[in-house]
């Protein structure tokens, strides 16, 4: 950005970097409205959008009845008649009341009407597991989103990624889900000064290494960057690569890494079986077979419904010492080459 | 035709080689079993033949290069009706232009049935193609695996230790290698059979006395002669085993195991041994002797042979106990052919002996089957001018 | 031909058979069959290539001549001369 002032560094919490994206979008467009439970006289499920009723009125910020069918669907109509409509679903198991509308409708209608009729519709969806809500509000059902054509799936993980891809979300003409881990509502830090805006096509590096990929996004970003730390003071260098986007996938970036390091470990919070994880690993074996020291491996949620006990919780969940665990075996079995 | 010529496989352990050279330009007439190229294996220099009359169209692979079996050489254009020639004899699935690469072994997969893969060497892909760049021969890495899988460490490691190229040792991985898989996946069962020589001997001294050495044959090639014809006769002896089951072959590709000065040891086959009169034989071994010390063996020949016979003859050794060359089913051993005392109806004298050994294959043979085998070879011996 | 350039001629020869011999190290009085792992077929196509270079005759009666240089130097040699005479 030309001519612009550095701006000092601030420090912010994830959730507040959503309700900024929100306000900010809600300011630059009065095409942009929110809808969704509790968003507006509640501040919503995780006091995302406090105060942006007072601020924005309940014209643009609207409470809607227990139905995610009707109201994503209404938020469906209101994109095709040339709104910019954000729907918020409380979380991710919720949405599956609106399937019917995301697969059916909002992901078909521009390839059925030969391209004439966009649905710029963004979903927001807390996701994953973590705080002790049991079996029925833990899920992580980006993977299967992603499964479907006509749809573009985007998981902020950093404070910038918070920040700036609902505006990048909104400018695409196509519906896009935006999945926050509601574990990372409480994350604080800093917020890179540069950063102004971000894209929903590329993965991201977090962190360079030469012995092994991790490949992973969302909440477990953290736990991989955490393993990663552990791992280089053994001396093994891990490379942390954040999807950002999970449809379409960046494959480019995370195969040029496997092929550098040899070793992949895929990191998610999803199921293993039919998941995302397998889809990597098989675009790895696709693409990069020949590059593999090691078969890619995967860390991912135990196939059970998420557990309430605490304790049981985090024992189902990837976790720093699994990841850890799992790069290790690699390297073990590998040599330290 | 436009037809590719691939880097045919000279055996069941080769997984590439080095193209040394171009023995036909662009442009020049190609005969059938005519050599095109050199190559380097783990075996030493090998001429690649032509399976057909055509014409040189373009090389697509400079000389240097390393080359996976399977991957095309040059493009040829095959005269019409020339391709459906079958490919040379006995090389077990070579038809030009059909050849998938070879196989990527790393991912624990249980072997097929009887396929005898659970041998191979598991390496991860990455050392596999690491192995490739380095001149790393996959034989000698079989036992630098760490907890039964070769990593690109132990490849690098290696190739550290051993100067690329180094074709004896390469040789030694190579026949280290076959000689363990065959130990291994083979059921050996042994017979020893002593032979009166005598007559055979006899018959050579006098077919030498009146010829130049020019025109001599060597003892050994009775016993080429005697072993292709019982092969040819006796049934489970002479062919290949594969995918779980014998493949008898009709002609019999002799393997001669030629031992290498210094250390290691081909076995490239004399075709169709059982139909050739013996000055012929000696002819073909006396030019797979010479070709095998200069260092040049001819693709057809390497892959072909069917069964072994190998013999330590001017060793003072009388019993071999050998071991079979897979795929093949059988080899014979022939000690050296020496007096010995010699009962003969009730009488003691004393003759020329030489103990042949059949190594078999139990999966296609057992012991009465091979006891006939080396009977029908010593008649042979016996009546050495029916040879 | 004088013993000098018999020599070197079947030095020559004994490479031509046995391509992997270094010539500086062969051992004149050293049976070759010891000394090189010479087989029966080595020896045979020594002898051929002697006959043939030399132009000679050989049987089989003589092969024992050729069992190492020193020896078949003296061989070809008598035969050479023995051919002159006559």
């Amino acid at each position: 950005m030309p001519n612009v002032p550095p701006e000092p560094e601030r420090t912010i919490a994830y959730r507040d970097a959503v309700r900024e994206a929100l306000r900010c979008a809600l300011k630059a467009d009065p095409r942009v409205f929110l809808m969704g439970e509790d968003v507006g006289r509640y501040g919503g499920s995780y006091a995302v959008s406090k105060g942006l009723l007072e601020e924005f009125g309940p014209e643009r910020i609207r409470d809607t009845p227990l139905s995610e069918s009707a109201f994503v669907g209404a938020g469906i109509g209101a994109a095709l008649g040339g709104m910019r409509p954000i729907v918020e679903i409380m979380t991710v198991n919720f949405s599956l009341l609106a399937l019917d509308q995301i697969v059916n409708n909002a992901a078909t209608l521009s390839h059925m009407s030969g391209g004439q009729l966009n649905v710029p519709l963004v979903i927001r969806l807390a996701t994953g597991a973590g705080r002790q809500l049991a079996a029925q509000h833990s899920h992580s059902l980006e993977g299967w989103y992603a499964h479907i054509p006509g749809l573009r799936i985007a998981v902020p993980a950093t404070l910038e990624d918070a920040r700036f891809m609902l505006e990048a979300a909104l400018a695409c003409p196509d519906p896009v889900l935006l999945f926050e881990h509601l574990y990372l509502y409480n994350l604080e830090g800093a917020l890179a000064p540069g950063v102004r805006q971000v894209d929903l096509d590329h993965a991201a590096v977090r962190r360079p290494g030469r012995d092994v990929t991790l490949i992973t996004y969302g909440w477990s970003l953290y736990k991989c960057l955490e393993a990663a730390e552990t791992l280089a003071g053994d001396g093994i260098e891990a490379e942390v690569i954040d999807l950002r986007t999970l449809r379409p996938l960046d494959e480019a970036t995370f195969i040029a890494s496997v092929r550098r390091t040899r070793r992949a470990v895929v990191v998610d919070e999803g199921w293993r079986s039919g998941s995302l994880s397998a889809e990597i690993i098989s675009r790895i074996s696709e693409q990069a077979f020949y590059d593999l020291d090691a078969p890619p491996a995967r860390v991912c949620t135990a196939e059970v419904p998420v557990p309430y006990a605490k304790h049981l919780e985090e024992a189902a969940l990837p976790s720093a010492a699994r990841i850890v665990t799992a790069v290790r075996a690699l390297l073990a079995r590998g040599g330290s080459g | 035709m436009d037809t590719e010529f691939v880097l045919p496989s000279l055996g069941a352990d080769m997984e590439g080689a080095t193209l040394t050279q171009w023995l036909k330009q662009p442009g020049d007439r190609v005969r059938r079993g005519e050599p095109l190229a050199t190559v380097e294996t783990t075996k030493g220099l090998i001429d690649i033949e032509s399976y057909d009359d055509g014409q040189m169209l373009e090389h697509l692979v400079p000389p240097g290069t390393h080359v996976p079996v399977g991957r095309p050489l040059a493009r040829l254009d095959v005269d019409p009706g020339a391709h459906a020639a079958p490919a040379p004899p006995g090389a077990p699935g070579i038809a030009p232009g059909a050849l998938p690469p070879a196989p990527a072994a790393s991912a624990p997969v249980a072997p097929a049935p009887g396929e005898g893969r659970s041998s191979r060497t598991r390496m991860s892909p990455a050392a596999r193609r690491r192995a490739h760049e380095l001149g790393v021969p996959l034989e000698s890495l079989e036992h630098a695996a760490a907890g039964g899988i070769v990593h690109i460490a132990e490849v690098e490691k290696l190739a550290a230790r051993a100067p690329a190229g180094d074709a004896r040792t390469a040789m030694r991985a190579t026949i280290g290698a076959t000689m363990a898989r065959s130990k291994r996946e083979i059921p050996h069962y042994y017979l020893g059979h002593r032979v009166d020589f005598t007559p055979a001997r006899e018959w050579v001294s006098r077919y030498n006395a009146e010829r130049t050495v020019k025109d001599q044959l060597l003892e050994g090639v009775l016993i080429v002669k005697a072993v292709a014809l019982a092969a040819a006769r006796l049934e489970g002896f002479n062919g290949t085993f594969q995918d779980g089951q014998f493949h008898p072959s009709a002609a019999v590709h002799l393997g001669t195991a030629i031992a290498i000065r210094g250390g290691g040891l081909v076995a490239p086959a004399l075709l169709d041994a059982h139909q050739k009169d013996l000055p012929t034989l000696m002819r073909e071994f006396s030019a797979l002797v010479a070709r095998v010390r200069a260092g040049h063996l001819r693709s057809g020949e390497f892959s072909a042979a069917t069964l072994t016979l190998t013999s330590l003859g001017t060793e003072g050794v009388d019993i071999l106990y050998p071991i079979i060359n897979p795929p093949q089913v059988a080899i014979v051993g022939a000690g050296e052919v020496r007096d010995h005392p010699w009962v003969e109806n009730g009488q003691l004298t004393v003759r020329a002996v030489l103990t042949l050994t059949l190594a078999a294959d139990h999966r296609v043979t057992d012991g009465r089957s091979g006891a006939r085998f080396l009977r029908a070879v010593a008649d042979l011996l016996a009546h050495p001018q029916s040879l | 031909m004088d013993r000098n350039e018999i020599h070197t001629r079947l030095l020559a020869l004994l490479t031509g058979v046995a391509p992997d011999i270094d010539p500086a190290s062969v051992d004149p009085a050293r049976n070759l069959r010891d000394q090189f792992d010479f087989d029966s077929m080595d020896a045979l196509h020594f002898a051929v290539a002697v006959s043939e270079a030399f132009g000679i005759e050989i049987t089989e009666t003589d092969a024992a001549a050729l069992a190492n240089l020193a020896s078949a130097e003296q061989f070809v040699q008598r035969r050479l001369t023995g051919a002159q005479r006559a």
